[in-house]
């Protein structure tokens, strides 16, 4: 247990999720169930497959043209916290 | 008033038999009267309703009025629209304002459509419940005691309890065509790329559509009529010719090739479930169409794929979520990393977290091959297999649920994610397909079937619903 405990700490620590204790035990046992689901993938038999990732066809490209973008007002309406025309963001320097 | 499709309330208002205003007066106090029960909206924009009503009606006056003008519509509450609030159910938005419409909400105020109010979802399009959302949970206006399906839940609710005329949603791996089919209406997932995604909250880019759902396969076709189309703001939007989706329809399907998916009938699937699939087949029969079988063998592996590819996609696309630029922030934590975690802890909804990690996990290294690698491999796959399919018939055919309509939680998560079998695996294909009503179980809840069809084939796929639907109708009558 204290393996898979840690192993949600590290994900949690990339995913930028502060779970607290609860949280943290409770992810390990769905994620545990989850993945006991999606195991079943291991059997198929994708000998021979070649990957697809293709979904964008880049000869197919607008023409690149300049145009009025949204205001400085527009994109600062949703932010929690401005300030003389910057967001304003928590420390960063600890 | 409220149980009219979309075309037939067109003609009531070219016909001048109610005007736009009064249309809305009868749908907005339904909403008042019915919302408080079924939480199908988020949001009620009556104001702005109001204000693009006189706009249709001047349209419709004008003689100028197309097939969406005037017509009231709920949208689901991921897709942006300027200056009304779009929250995809989560707290992390529940105060964001976009300041743009999405492509699809720029066509339908194109046409003079009105829209009605913003719809409730499992957040971010993540569940098939609608009970996964900051706003608490939908409920199924046939019966408030089952689920309306989801992830679209709202908009589904919304048309069938008669508070909007038809609506729009998103489908990912289902969440058009399943809430469709607990609540007995048409659902349409486009072919991937069909509708713009510009404007649509991403959960898994390479997977999610924007979708009509509506009382009828037409009423489906002539949403897609408006919403179609290239979009050079969103790179994934193909290319294929604008057509009439409606075009086809009345059209006969003697000769038609219509086949049962094989695996359906082995897999684990509720007995009415399949007995109202097979009588379907046999409607289709009837209506001179041939009917065979064919395999699509490596479906077993359609969920466990689907769940890899878009909870990878989930933990790319939510993580732009810092509660700096926009969206909610937490007063916790002191340093920039830790406010940062709190605000997402706080802001997301479990399942949310849930899927975030499992992409991570999925992706993370010593996984990736195993997992997201794999998983794309059988995407690939699958979709060979339904392009072999889809070679030696016309249309393919299965459940859209191997289950009946059940009540909220009768499930656990890996049987709810099992049950997306059929859904997944046209999303894995990236194949159009539409649930529509085929049956009523023993507990007097909708059945939904499944049609699937070639890319970019909607117009037969809606013409081949409509004469369904007809039929159907008639056998029911």
């Amino acid at each position: 247990m204290e393996e898979k405990i840690k192993l949600i700490q590290r994900l949690a620590d990339m995913g930028m999720l502060a779970f607290d204790e609860e949280e943290t035990s409770r992810m390990a046992k769905e994620l545990d169930e989850i993945l006991s689901f999606v195991d079943c993938i291991k059997e198929a038999d994708v000998q021979g497959v070649q990957p697809e990732r293709k979904v964008v066809n880049f000869e197919d490209l607008r023409e690149d043209i300049a145009e009025e973008s949204l205001s400085k007002e527009d994109l600062f309406k949703n932010a929690f916290h401005t300030e003389s025309g910057c967001f304003v963001a928590p420390k960063v320097v600890e | 008033m409220m149980n009219y499709t979309v075309k037939e309330l067109r003609q009531l208002l070219d016909a001048k038999k109610i005007s736009v205003k009064e249309l809305l007066d009868g749908y907005f106090a339904e909403i008042e009267k019915k919302n408080p029960i079924y939480n199908a909206y988020i949001i009620v924009t009556k104001e702005q309703a109001y204000k693009q009503a006189d706009y249709a009606q001047k349209l419709i006056d004008d003689g100028k009025a197309k097939a969406l003008t005037g017509i009231p519509m709920a949208i689901k509450d991921n897709i942006m629209t300027k200056g009304i609030l779009t929250t995809c159910a989560s707290q992390m938005l529940k105060d964001y304002i976009p300041v743009f419409d999405a492509t699809a909400i720029r066509k339908l105020y194109e046409e003079g459509a009105v829209i009605i109010g913003k719809t409730n979802l499992d957040e971010f399009g993540m569940g098939c419940q609608s009970k996964n959302s900051y706003f608490g949970k939908t409920l199924n206006p046939l019966n408030t005691d089952y689920i309306p399906g989801g992830s679209s839940g709202g908009s589904a609710a919304a048309v069938a309890g008669g508070l909007a005329a038809a609506a729009l949603g998103s489908d990912t791996g289902g969440s058009i065509r399943q809430p469709a089919a607990c609540c007995g209406l048409v659902g349409l997932r486009p072919t991937y790329g069909r509708v713009s995604r510009f404007g649509l909250a991403a959960y898994a880019s390479s997977f999610d559509q924007i979708s009509p759902i509506a009382k009828t396969a037409e009423d489906c076709g002539l949403i897609l009529n408006a919403i179609a189309g290239k979009d050079a703001l969103d790179m994934t939007s193909a290319s294929a010719p604008a057509e009439d989706f409606t075009s086809a329809i009345g059209q006969s399907m003697q000769g038609k090739t219509i086949a049962l998916v094989k695996e359906f009938l082995e897999e684990e699937t509720d007995e009415e479930v399949k007995e109202s699939v097979l009588a379907a087949a046999n409607i289709f029969k009837k209506m001179g169409c041939g009917i065979k079988e064919v395999s699509i063998p490596d479906i077993k592996y359609a969920a466990g794929a689907y769940y890899i590819i878009s909870s990878a996609e989930v933990s790319s696309n939510l993580a732009r979520f810092d509660g700096i630029k926009f969206g909610y922030r937490s007063e916790d934590g002191d340093t920039y990393k830790e406010n940062i975690k709190f605000t997402r802890n706080q802001g997301f909804g479990w399942e949310a977290k849930r899927r975030t990690m499992l992409g991570l996990y999925c992706l993370s290294s010593g996984n990736f091959e195993d997992y997201y690698n794999k998983a794309m491999l059988i995407k690939t796959k699958i979709k060979q297999e339904f392009q072999k399919a889809l070679a030696e018939c016309d249309f393919i055919i299965s459940p859209v649920m191997p289950v009946k309509v059940f009540k909220t939680d009768s499930y656990d998560t890996t049987k709810l994610y099992k049950k997306d079998i059929f859904t997944v695996s046209a999303a894995l294909a990236g194949l159009p397909a539409i649930s529509v009503p085929c049956g009523i179980d023993s507990n007097g809840m909708p059945i939904g079937l499944q049609i699937i069809a070639k890319e970019f084939a909607e117009k037969d796929l809606i013409a081949a619903c409509s004469a369904f639907e007809k039929q159907y109708e008639k056998r029911e009558a």
